[in-house]
C-alpha cells in the first residue's frame, strides 16, 4: 500500500515541472504564438532559481528569481517572433541554443566550475512549510511530507487558478481571441501585440518557475542541461491536451506518472538496462500520440501574425 | 414557403429621410492613401448622410474597402481629413473608431472559430461582474438586440461550426452591441442565397428606422439599388461620382465603374454589366457524355461537407452551372472531379474512362481542368517568378526538359510568349508574380490553368475571384473553347451569374444535386427553392 | 508604361531602382546582420568573462584557423555539420523541419560501425560504399517515423523528432553497452575493418586530413543542382512554396514530402558513418557533440539554400574547432559557443523584420528624394488634426 502512495505522490513531484510548464506554454500557444521554446525557458529558470538563492540565501526569492529568467526569455521570443517575424520554430530552437549557452556560460563565470553548481538553500517541503508557517515544531520526517515540496500543491492550485482565468475572465477571452484571428482582435478593439506579449511574459514566468522546481524544489543545485527535455514533453502535453486546460493537466500528469513509473519500474526490474527507463516516457508519449484522434483542434491562428 | 423575389425600389420615405436630417454624419474630405507605389485612395472626398443607405460601388482595387479601413482606424490615411458629426477625428486603432460609434462588417468576416458565437459578440466588450465575464448579463443584452432585428443566432455554438449567414449575423451584432450608429458593411450579401438576400436587405431597412446610417460596399448593383439612397462610385482610386439612386440607372453607373463616365452610345463590346460574362449560345449540340458523375460519395474535402450519391452528366461543349448556398457540397464537388477529394463509392468517368482512382495528373493530360476561386492561392505560386508558374505543371513536358535537366531558357522563351498573348504588364519573367497587379496575377492564372489540351473545365466562382477586366478575358477564353467543344461546369454561389452563364442550371443541396433544369425552364425562384431543399428531381 | 505599373500594381515597395536595392538586400542582408549582431555579442561575453574585449574573437580565430592543426581539425569538422545542414535544408524544401538530426546521426554512426566491424572479411570496394549505405539507410528508417506521423495523425515532425533524438540516444548507450559493444565496459564498437577507413589524403605531422570534407562539399552542390536544374526539384520546391498550388498542378506533394524528410534522414546517417569511416574508426557513448542541432542553425543561417550550407558549416565547423583554445588558452567557457549560434540564428531568423525595417528606411529616403523633385502629388491641405 506505501508503495502504491509513494508512486502516487512521487507521479504528483515529477508531474509539477510538467504542470507549469505545460500551461507556460498553454498561454502562449492559445494567445497564438508557437512557443517550443519552453526547454529554455525551464533551464534559465533552473539557472536563474539557483543564483538567486545562491546570492541571497532565501530559496523564496530563488523561486521568483526562476521565474523572471523564465520570463526574459519569453520575451525574446515574443521580439523576434511577433517583431522580427521570425519563423515561430526557428527562433524557438534559437531560445533553447541561448539558454544552454548563457547558463552553461554564466555557470562557469558565477561559480567557476563546469558541469554542477555547488548546492544552495532549496524549497522547503509540505511538512516543513506548515509547521513553520503554524510555529510548530519541526515533526519527525515521514516519508510522505518530507519528500514532497512545497511547490507541488502551489502548482496544482495555479493550474486551477489560470483554468479560471482563461474561460471566465476578460484577460482570457481576449487571449483565445488573438489565438484565433489576430486581425478579427484588432477590429475588435484589442491591442494583439500587448495581449501577446503578455501571454509570453506570463507563460515563460510559469515555465521558469517550472525549471526552477528542478533546481531548488527537487535537488539543491544546478546541473548543466538538467532540462533533459521536459520542455518538449510540455509541449506535447499541450498537444494531447487539445489547448484546453482540463486537457493539459491531464496530459501533464500522465507524463509525470509515466515519469515516476518508469523510475519506480527501474528499481524493480534491475536486469533490464537503465536507459529503456529513461527512454520509457518519451515511448509512452509517441505512443499516445500515435493513437491520438485524427483532428486536431490548435488555435485556429496558432503561428499567424 | 416561397421566399419574395428581391424587392423593387421604395425611395419615397428615404429620399425624405435624408432631407430631414441633411447633415453630414461622416465627412472625409481629399483622403489619400498609397501603399508604396500604389494609389489606393486619390484625393477622395465623400459625405454620408445621417440615416442613409449610403453605397459605395467599383472595381475591385478601386479603393473601396481602403477608404472604409482609414474610416474605421485600422490606418491612417496619408493626406486628408475625416469629420464624424462636424468634429474632426483621427483614428489611430479601430478601438477609437469603436468608441467613436463606428463598427465595420468585413468582407472576409473576423470571427474566432472556436469561441462560441456570444463570445464572439462580446470580445473588447464585456459585461464584468467580480472580476469575472457576466455570462448572464451578456447574454441578456445580446439576446436583446437579436430579437429587436430578427436574428436568430444560437450563441452557445463555436463559431467556426455556423453557416456565412450566422457569422454574418455575429458581425453585426458586434457592432450594434457596441452601439454603432454607423455601419459599414463590406460586401455583405456576396456570399448568401437569395433568400438570405432579402432578410439582409429587410434588415437594412430595419436599422434604417432604428437611426442607424449605413455605409454600404457592394458591387451587386441590384441590390445596391433595392436598398441604397444614394451611390458613390470609385474608380482608380478617385470618386467619380455620388448621386441619388433616384436620379441615376444601373446602366450609367456600370459605365461609370468600367469606364469612368457615362457612354450613351449602346456598344455591344464595351457595355458589360458588372456581372455579366455573356455567352452567345451558338454551338452545335453534341449528344456524347463528356464527364459523368455516377452515386458519387465523397468525404468533406476543404471547409465543405461531402457529396452523397451525387449523379450528375455533362455533355461535350455544354455550359452546366451549379449553385447552391455555402457549405453544401460545391465545393467538395469541384475537388472531386479534379480528384482533390477523397471518395467513398460511386465514379468519376471522362470520356469513357474511370477516372475515379487516377491521378490529378492524369487528370490535367486528360484535358479536364479546375480554376479555383482563388486563383493566388490555389493555382499560382505568388513567390516565385513567371517563370517558373508558367513552368508549374509542365515541368515535366519534353518542350522543358532534356535528359532529366530543365531548359529554363525554353521556359522563359515559352512564358514571355504567353504573356504576351494575354497582354499583361510586366517587367522581366524573372520577376515574382507577386509583383504583378492583381488582374494580371489572375490572367497569369488563367493561362497557365488553360494551356495545353483542354476538354473540360470546372469553373469555381469565377465572378469572386476575378475582377472585371478578367472575367471579360474569361468570357471571351471561355466562348472560344466552347466553340471548339469544350465542356463548363460553372459552379458558383451566385445565381444570377449562373443564369446568364449556362445551358442547364442546377442547385446542390446537402451533398446531393437537388434538380438540374434547362436555362429556359430556370428562374430565380426555382433555384431558390431547390436551394431551401425542396426537391424537384430533374428537368431535362 | 513603369508608371502605370505601379499604378495598378498592389505590391507594396518595388518601383525601378527600389528593386534593385532590395534584391541586394535581400541576398546579403541576412547572413550580413547576423555576423554584425552576433560581433557585439562577442565582446559582451568576453568582458564578462574577464578577458580584453576582442579576446573571444581572436580566440575563435586562433582556434579556427590558427594553425595547421586547427585548421585541420575545422576542416574535419565541416563534414557532420555540412551534411546535418543538408539534412536540415532539405527537408526544409519541402517545408518540413528536421530536428531529429542528432538521433539520425549517432544511430546512422553506430549501425556503420557495427556493419563495418562484422563484415570485415568483405573486399575493400563493396565494405566501404556499404558501410556508407547502412549508415544512410538508418537514419532514413530513423526519421520514417516522424514524417508517418505527421501525414498521418498530423503530428508535428519537430515534436516528434525532438522525442526520437532522446530515445535514440538512449538506444545507442543501450546497445553500444550490449549486443554491439567491444565487450568492455567502455562503451563502444569494436574497430572497423581496414577496408572501411578512409585513409588521410593530406598529412602533416600527426595531423591528417580525409577526403570526407570535399565529399560533403560536393554532395552540397550535387543537392543545389538538382534542387534548381531538374524538374524533380522544381516539383519540391513548389511543393515547398505552396503545398495546395503544387498539387492542383498535379504534383505530387505528400510523396515528396515523404522522401524529402528521408533523404534528410538519409543524409544525417551519412554524416554519423563518415564520422566514423574517417574520424574515429568506431562508435562510442556521446559520439556526437550536439552535430545534429548545429545543422540547423548551419541550414537556417545558409536561408536554407543547400549551395550555401558549405559557408554555413564552415563558420560552425570554425567554431566547434575552437572551443578547447577558448577554454584553455582564453579562459572563456565552450558554452558560449551555443550563445553565438544563438545570436546568428535568431538575427537570421529575424530576417523579415529586419527587411522590413530597412525596406521602410530605403523607401522614405527615396519618398522625400522624390518629393524634392516634384513627382510625389501631396495634397495642400494639412494632416488631419487630432
Amino acid at each position: 500500500m506505501t508503495t502504491l502512495l509513494n508512486l502516487f505522490l512521487l507521479a504528483l513531484a515529477k508531474s509539477t515541472p510538467l504542470l507549469l510548464a505545460s500551461f507556460g506554454g498553454l498561454l502562449s500557444e492559445l494567445s497564438g504564438v508557437i512557443n517550443f521554446a519552453i526547454e529554455g525557458m525551464m533551464l534559465v529558470g533552473a539557472f536563474g532559481a539557483i543564483w538567486t538563492a545562491w546570492a541571497t540565501g532565501s530559496p523564496w526569492l530563488g523561486l521568483l528569481g526562476g521565474g523572471f529568467g523564465g520570463l526574459a526569455i519569453g520575451f525574446l521570443h515574443a521580439v523576434v517572433s511577433l517583431k522580427l517575424k521570425a519563423n515561430q520554430i526557428v527562433s524557438s530552437i534559437a531560445l533553447n541554443l541561448l539558454a544552454a549557452g548563457i547558463t552553461g556560460t554564466l555557470l562557469n563565470q558565477v561559480f567557476n566550475v563546469y558541469g554542477t553548481s555547488p548546492a544552495v538553500p532549496k524549497l522547503p517541503g509540505i511538512g516543513e512549510a506548515f509547521s513553520g508557517v503554524l510555529g510548530l515544531p519541526a515533526r519527525p520526517s515521514s516519508s510522505v511530507g518530507e519528500g514532497l515540496s512545497i511547490l507541488v500543491p502551489i502548482a496544482l492550485a495555479a493550474c486551477i487558478v489560470l483554468w479560471v482565468l482563461l474561460h471566465r475572465s476578460r484577460y482570457g477571452l481576449h487571449l483565445r481571441a488573438c489565438g484565433e484571428n489576430p486581425g478579427g482582435a484588432e477590429a475588435a478593439g484589442l491591442a494583439v501585440w500587448r495581449v501577446r506579449l503578455s501571454a509570453l511574459l506570463a507563460g515563460g514566468f510559469l515555465a521558469g518557475i517550472g525549471g526552477a522546481y528542478l533546481a531548488i524544489g527537487e535537488l539543491s543545485q544546478f546541473v548543466e542541461q538538467m532540462t533533459q527535455g521536459r520542455g518538449y514533453l510540455a509541449v506535447a502535453a499541450v498537444i494531447l491536451g487539445r489547448w484546453r486546460p482540463a486537457g493539459v493537466m491531464a496530459a501533464a500528469l500522465l507524463f509525470g506518472f509515466s515519469e515516476a513509473f518508469s523510475e519506480w519500474l527501474g528499481i524493480q526490474w534491475v536486469q533490464v538496462p537503465s536507459q529503456f527507463f529513461l527512454a520509457l516516457p518519451y515511448l509512452l508519449c509517441l505512443l499516445v500520440l500515435l493513437l491520438g484522434l485524427g483532428k486536431r483542434q490548435h488555435p485556429s491562428a496558432l503561428g499567424r501574425l | 414557403m416561397i421566399p419574395k423575389p428581391l424587392r423593387s425600389m421604395k425611395f419615397t420615405s428615404n429620399a425624405m429621410q435624408t432631407e430631414l436630417t441633411g447633415k453630414p454624419v461622416v465627412e472625409m474630405r481629399n483622403v489619400s492613401k498609397r501603399f508604396g507605389s500604389l494609389r489606393a485612395n486619390r484625393e477622395v472626398s465623400l459625405a454620408v448622410m445621417g440615416g442613409e443607405i449610403h453605397a459605395l460601388v467599383g472595381e475591385n482595387g478601386a479603393g473601396k474597402s481602403t477608404l472604409m479601413k482609414i474610416l474605421y482606424g485600422h490606418f491612417p490615411p496619408d493626406s486628408g481629413t475625416i469629420r464624424l458629426n462636424g468634429e474632426p477625428v483621427r483614428f489611430r486603432h479601430p478601438r477609437e473608431a469603436l468608441k467613436a460609434g463606428i463598427g465595420m462588417v468585413h468582407q472576409q468576416l473576423l470571427i474566432f472559430p472556436q469561441l462560441t458565437a456570444l463570445e464572439n459578440v462580446i470580445v473588447g466588450s464585456e459585461p464584468m461582474h467580480r472580476g469575472l465575464i457576466d455570462r448572464r448579463r451578456a447574454l441578456e443584452k445580446v439576446a436583446e438586440i437579436a430579437a429587436r432585428f430578427g436574428f436568430n443566432l444560437p450563441m452557445y455554438t463555436n463559431a467556426g461550426q455556423l453557416s456565412f449567414a450566422f457569422r454574418q449575423q455575429i458581425e453585426l451584432l458586434r457592432a450594434l452591441y457596441r452601439g454603432s450608429k454607423v455601419l459599414i458593411l463590406d460586401e455583405p450579401t456576396s456570399l448568401l442565397a437569395p433568400f438570405e438576400v432579402d432578410r439582409f436587405l429587410d434588415l437594412l431597412t430595419a436599422l434604417r428606422r432604428t437611426g442607424h446610417t449605413i455605409i454600404l460596399i457592394s458591387h451587386r448593383l441590384r441590390e445596391v439599388f433595392a436598398a441604397a439612397d444614394r451611390v458613390s462610385v470609385l474608380r482608380r482610386g478617385k470618386l467619380i461620382r455620388t448621386e441619388p439612386i433616384a436620379g441615376i440607372s444601373r446602366e450609367e453607373v456600370a459605365d461609370l465603374i468600367v469606364h469612368g463616365e457615362s457612354r450613351s452610345a449602346v456598344d455591344p463590346q464595351s457595355r458589360v454589366a458588372v456581372a455579366e460574362v455573356s455567352v452567345p449560345s451558338d454551338r452545335t449540340e453534341s449528344p456524347k457524355d463528356l464527364l459523368v458523375l455516377d452515386n458519387l460519395t465523397a468525404d468533406p474535402s476543404g471547409n465543405d461537407i461531402g457529396l452523397e450519391s451525387f449523379s450528375l452528366r455533362i455533355a461535350a461543349g455544354e455550359i452546366v452551372g451549379l449553385g447552391g448556398v455555402v457549405g453544401n457540397g460545391l465545393s467538395t464537388l469541384a475537388r472531386a472531379i479534379f480528384g482533390m477529394a477523397a471518395i467513398r463509392s460511386g465514379t468519376v468517368c471522362f470520356d469513357g474512362r474511370d477516372f475515379t482512382a487516377l491521378s490529378i495528373r492524369d487528370r490535367i493530360d486528360a484535358g479536364i481542368r479546375r480554376l479555383p476561386s482563388n486563383p493566388m492561392e490555389e493555382a499560382l505560386l505568388p513567390e516565385c517568378s513567371l517563370v517558373d508558374n508558367f513552368l508549374l505543371g509542365s515541368q515535366r513536358s519534353p518542350a522543358f526538359q532534356r535528359y532529366g535537366l530543365l531548359r529554363k531558357q525554353a521556359a522563359a522563351v515559352y512564358a514571355a510568349r504567353q504573356l504576351e498573348i494575354q497582354k499583361v504588364r510586366y517587367e522581366k519573367v524573372s520577376r515574382p508574380v507577386s509583383s504583378l497587379s492583381g488582374g494580371n496575377q489572375q490572367k497569369v492564372a488563367l493561362a497557365r490553368v488553360l494551356a495545353g489540351p483542354v476538354r473540360f473545365v470546372v469553373l469555381e466562382q469565377p465572378g469572386r475571384g476575378l475582377d472585371l477586366k478578367a472575367r471579360v478575358e474569361l468570357g471571351r477564353r471561355t466562348r472560344a473553347l466552347n466553340r471548339a467543344g469544350v465542356a463548363f461546369l460553372v459552379i458558383s454561389h451566385d445565381s444570377e451569374e449562373l443564369l446568364t452563364l449556362c445551358d442547364r442550371v442546377g442547385i446542390v443541396y446537402r451533398g446531393r444535386l437537388a434538380g438540374i433544369t434547362p436555362i429556359g425552364e430556370a428562374s430565380p425562384e426555382l433555384l431558390a427553392r431547390w436551394m431551401l431543399g425542396v426537391r424537384n428531381g430533374e428537368h431535362d | 508604361m513603369k508608371r502605370d505599373m505601379a499604378a495598378d500594381s498592389p505590391r507594396a515597395g518595388a518601383s525601378g531602382g527600389d528593386r534593385a536595392w532590395s534584391r541586394l538586400l535581400e541576398s546579403v542582408s541576412g547572413p550580413l546582420v547576423a555576423c554584425a549582431a552576433a560581433l557585439p555579442v562577442c565582446v559582451v561575453i568576453s568582458l564578462s568573462a574577464g578577458a580584453g574585449p576582442f579576446d573571444l574573437i581572436a580566440g575563435l580565430w586562433t582556434g579556427a584557423w590558427g594553425s595547421a592543426d586547427a585548421a585541420a581539425t575545422t576542416l574535419g569538422k565541416l563534414t557532420p555539420l555540412l551534411l546535418t545542414g543538408l539534412a536540415v535544408s532539405m527537408a526544409y524544401q519541402a517545408r518540413l523541419l528536421n530536428i531529429g538530426c542528432e538521433g539520425q546521426l549517432m544511430l546512422g554512426a553506430l549501425a556503420s560501425a557495427a556493419f563495418a566491424a562484422s563484415a570485415k572479411s568483405l573486399p575493400a570496394s563493396l565494405l566501404a560504399p556499404l558501410t556508407l549505405i547502412a549508415g544512410a539507410v538508418t537514419g532514413a528508417a530513423w526519421a520514417y517515423p516522424a514524417v508517418w506521423l505527421k501525414q498521418k495523425r498530423g503530428v508535428h515532425e519537430v515534436i516528434t523528432t525532438i522525442f526520437m533524438n532522446t530515445i535514440a540516444i538512449h538506444l545507442c548507450e543501450i546497445l553500444v553497452l550490449g549486443p554491439l559493444g567491444d565487450g568492455t565496459a567502455i562503451g563502444r564498437t569494436r574497430e572497423i575493418g581496414d577496408g572501411a577507413v578512409w585513409p588521410p589524403v593530406w598529412q602533416y605531422g600527426a595531423m591528417g586530413l580525409t577526403a570526407a570534407p570535399f565529399f560533403a562539399v560536393v554532395l552540397g552542390f550535387l543537392a543545389h543542382f538538382w534542387l534548381s536544374g531538374t524538374p524533380w526539384g522544381f516539383e519540391v520546391k513548389a511543393t515547398g512554396y505552396n503545398p495546395e498550388s503544387a498539387r492542383a498542378a498535379g504534383i505530387e506533394v505528400a510523396q515528396w514530402q515523404k522522401r524529402m524528410f528521408l533523404l534528410s534522414g538519409a543524409l544525417a546517417g551519412l554524416a554519423g558513418a563518415l564520422e566514423v569511416v574517417a574520424v574515429h574508426h568506431r562508435f562510442y557513448r556521446a559520439f556526437s557533440p550536439g552535430y545534429g542541432f548545429d545543422g540547423i542553425t548551419a541550414a537556417f543561417l545558409a536561408n536554407a539554400a543547400p549551395g550555401w550550407v558549405w559557408l554555413s558549416g564552415l563558420l560552425l565547423a570554425g567554431l566547434r574547432a575552437a572551443d578547447k583554445w577558448l577554454q584553455l588558452a582564453v579562459g572563456i567557457s565552450p558554452s558560449s559557443i551555443y550563445i553565438i549560434q544563438a545570436c546568428l540564428l535568431l538575427s537570421v531568423a529575424g530576417q523579415p523584420g529586419i527587411r522590413d525595417g530597412l525596406g521602410r528606411l530605403v523607401s522614405n529616403l527615396r519618398a522625400g528624394g522624390r518629393m524634392q523633385l516634384g513627382e510625389h502629388t501631396r495634397t495642400a491641405e494639412p494632416e488631419s488634426r487630432p
